[in-house]
């Protein structure tokens, strides 16, 4: 059954959706943690309070919880814009859970690089007449995703690892359409050696990349900071 | 009130979450039990026990859990082997046995972290004065790696609580099966999961603060 | 001579039309035709139907399901949509278009999902649905359905040598499998408070816990355990209906009269398809090599 080159048309499908709902919501995810992480910087008390129980929230829930949810209630979230008979297809509501999970750590990541940046840096931009978003745009943003690069990789990584859960709510990923196969001709070991062979590779590959990457002086706190982090919202 | 209708069906949400809690506490010694013996493996002097431990830690960080969950689930009785006979205790053991292996990779990797991290200096001492590798490992280098490893230790705990849910996919009633059940009666998903978002709060949250906590106590800056 | 040409023009004008209406009938109901009376001539409706309009498009657009064996499959290798569902289609083009030729000409194949079922008609990108389409209240709102052409409901399926499970109420302590989110769920324990469910997210991954004895029994709409006997000879369908689900064809309500007739042209078709065996002809095709039965008509 294997040498049949359908069945690994089969899998470079699911393989193609996986990447794409990885890409796409690391994509999205981005900036909306940027933004999360700046609020929770952010010295008004009105922007610090929601931004940060927004981010502890959604970290410290499970991302399969999103996904399912996002699964059976998306089209009826968007039918006030979009109109009555809207169906929200099942790929965005996927990406959708994933980076709202996504982006709240991305957020909790911007921050840990910000905040264990050396102050003195901060301190002499605005000494020599930058303005705090002139600051945060060429000084402490560039450095603090520089140092926070191997975080992002392994956020990455999850991302990945966590695309194998949108099969849940029927999209055709990789492990999905490895579940179409072996429920078929009823293989489930070899399918899922398969499987997780392929997405190890491409984990590993990821791992072994960031491991290289780390750029910049890495302080003691930013390395527990980002142990932490990456321990605690590493989801499945 | 938001979280009412967990008193309208409360069979399955708090059923649901008391497994969650079970599967979270087993899964956590199970995953801590496997985790320092793997990270004991890769630190040995003995090469392939070394590689056996590396392959482990890195096959089993580098697969989504839900794999793993599906090949214990479905791939094993293939092979003659289940948990229980009892369909509902198979599927709750093996997403114990899931949580723990899992899981464990990671706490090898930080045992092993906290191992290594042990100034050298005074294994030196230790050996030079008599003991044997294994009263080394246990008089010296253990209690220091245990303080250096709390705080990882608790963030995995952390993430293990949230894994769980990953166990409704092969069937167990933990707490995200039941909102999704819940909703499938009633149609009413934003109660049913707004009440399951509360009670995962409810565990990670606390325990959040008690890994701040220890964080601060523990992981003092040399 | 320029008066007798349109003499000779109106007379002609006038034979057409009255043939046109006599061929026709009174307004609303379906041509004279029955499929096996008129073997090559192309059944004539009046001009202000739907069928009409069907006629004079040259197609019938029916919209249909890619995967839903055995009633709607489109073959990957040949790209040929086979099927109950599909073949009560092809019937249906031949009772517009006639039995000459290939009915497949005269269909556009419109897939669609449980999702899109009804827009497809509002929305007009679709003449019918055949869809294993369960009638129903709510969506009767929306839409119009034939009379009923298949009738299911809820069984259970077991392993071929299960001879303990017979019926529903044989669950009583045993593990059952369904769909989360289904009513075929709440419709055992409804049945038989006493069996216990495994709830996983697809039937054929109930099939394996069947196979792997992690369940005794899996229970659906039979509609849906035809598909899983295909896949496993090994299992069989047991136990009575426990829940009723009539299939009709959807077709989208007729306003500003853009439908006219065709509610009943379907009616009276599948009344004659059911008299004169098309029916049961097709049943014992694509469902008796999967339920073992013999039905020669949706309701018994």
């Amino acid at each position: 059954m294997f040498a049949d080159p359908a069945i690994w048309r089969f899998f470079g499908d699911g393989l193609v959706q996986t990447l794409a709902l990885s890409v796409v919501s690391v994509v999205l995810s981005f900036p909306v943690g940027l933004a999360f992480a700046l609020g929770r910087l952010s010295s008004l008390r009105w922007i610090r309070w929601p931004a940060t129980a927004y981010v502890e929230a959604i970290r410290a829930l499970p991302v399969l919880l999103l996904i399912v949810y996002f699964g059976i209630k998306g089209s009826s979230l968007f039918r006030p814009i979009f109109g009555a008979d809207f169906e929200l297809p099942r790929f965005w509501a996927g990406v959708l859970g994933l980076s709202l999970y996504t982006s709240a750590v991305l957020a909790e990541i911007i921050r840990a690089g910000i905040l264990t940046l050396p102050r003195g840096q901060t301190e002499a931009s605005r000494a020599l007449g930058l303005s705090y978003p002139q600051t945060m745009r060429f000084v402490v943003l560039p450095q603090a995703l520089r140092l926070m690069v191997p975080a992002m990789m392994g956020q990455l990584t999850t991302v990945i690892k966590d695309t194998s859960l949108v099969g849940t709510i029927g999209v055709f990923d990789l492990l999905r359409q490895g579940r179409t196969i072996y429920t078929q001709f009823f293989n489930p070991i070899e399918v899922l050696l398969i499987v997780a062979t392929i997405y190890f590779v491409i984990c590993f590959v990821l791992s072994q990349l960031s491991r290289r990457l780390e750029l910049g002086s890495v302080t003691r706190e930013a390395k527990i900071r980002m142990t932490e982090l990456e321990l605690r919202d590493q989801a499945a | 009130m938001p979280g009412a209708i967990a008193f309208e069906f409360p069979d399955l949400f708090f059923g649901g979450l008391w497994l969650t809690v079970q599967l979270s506490g087993l899964g956590l010694i199970g995953a801590l039990v496997l985790g320092t013996a793997v990270a004991l493996m890769r630190v040995s002097p003995i090469a392939p026990v070394r590689w056996v431990g590396a392959a482990y830690v890195e096959f089993f960080r580098n697969t989504p859990l839900v794999v793993q969950l599906f090949f214990l689930f479905l791939g094993l009785p293939l092979l003659g082997l289940r948990f229980a006979s009892d369909t509902f205790d198979n599927i709750f053991r093996a997403a114990f046995v899931g949580m723990a292996l899992y899981h464990g990779a990671y706490v090898a990797e930080v045992v092993r972290g906290g191992l290594l991290g042990v100034d050298r200096g005074q294994i030196e001492a230790a050996r030079s004065l008599g003991l044997s590798y294994a009263q080394t490992l246990r008089e010296v280098q253990l209690p220091q790696t245990f303080r250096a490893v709390i705080p990882p230790l608790g963030n995995i705990a952390i993430a293990l609580v949230k894994n769980t849910s990953l166990a409704s996919t092969i069937g167990v009633t933990d707490l995200l099966f039941a909102a999704e059940i819940v909703e499938s009666r009633t149609f009413r998903a934003g109660e049913a999961f707004l009440t399951a978002t509360l009670l995962y709060l409810a565990l990670t949250i606390p325990l959040g603060l008690v890994v701040n906590g220890l964080e601060r106590r523990l992981l003092v800056v040399r | 001579m320029r008066g007798m040409a349109r003499a000779v023009a109106f007379g002609l004008a006038i034979a057409f039309l009255a043939g046109a209406c006599g061929g026709a009938g009174t307004g609303g109901t379906a041509g004279t035709s029955s499929p096996a009376a008129s073997a090559a001539t192309r059944p004539k409706f009046e001009v202000q139907t739907f069928m009409y309009s069907i006629q004079v498009k040259g197609k019938l657009r029916v919209g249909t399901q890619e995967d839903n064996p055995p009633f709607s499959v489109k073959n990957p290798t040949n790209s040929k949509w086979e099927g109950f569902d599909t073949d009560i289609g092809r019937e249906i083009a031949k009772a517009i278009f006639g039995t000459q030729g290939d009915p497949d000409s005269f269909i556009e194949w419109v897939p669609v999902t449980s999702a899109t079922r009804i827009p497809s008609l509002t929305d007009n990108k679709a003449d019918v649905i055949i869809k294993t389409f369960t009638i129903n209240e709510d969506r009767k709102k929306q839409i119009d359905f034939s009379d009923v052409y298949f009738s299911t409901g809820q069984r259970i399926l077991v392993k071929k040598t299960n001879d303990q499970i017979k019926e529903v109420v044989d669950l009583g302590g045993k593990t059952f499998c369904a769909q989360r989110g289904s009513t075929s769920e709440q419709n055992v324990t409804k049945a038989q408070p006493a069996a216990k469910a495994l709830l996983l997210d697809s039937y054929p991954a109930c099939l394996l816990a069947l196979q792997q004895g992690q369940a005794d029994a899996v229970s659906t709409d039979e509609t849906i355990l035809f598909g899983l006997v295909k896949q496993d000879p090994n299992t069989k369908i047991v136990g009575k209906y426990f829940s009723d689900e009539p299939y009709g064809i959807g077709i989208k309500k007729n306003e500003n009269s853009d439908r006219n007739g065709f509610v009943a042209f379907l009616n009276t078709w599948l009344a004659a398809a059911i008299k004169d065996g098309t029916w049961g002809k097709l049943y014992e095709k694509h469902i008796t090599p999967v339920s073992g039965d013999k039905k020669t008509a949706p309701k018994g």
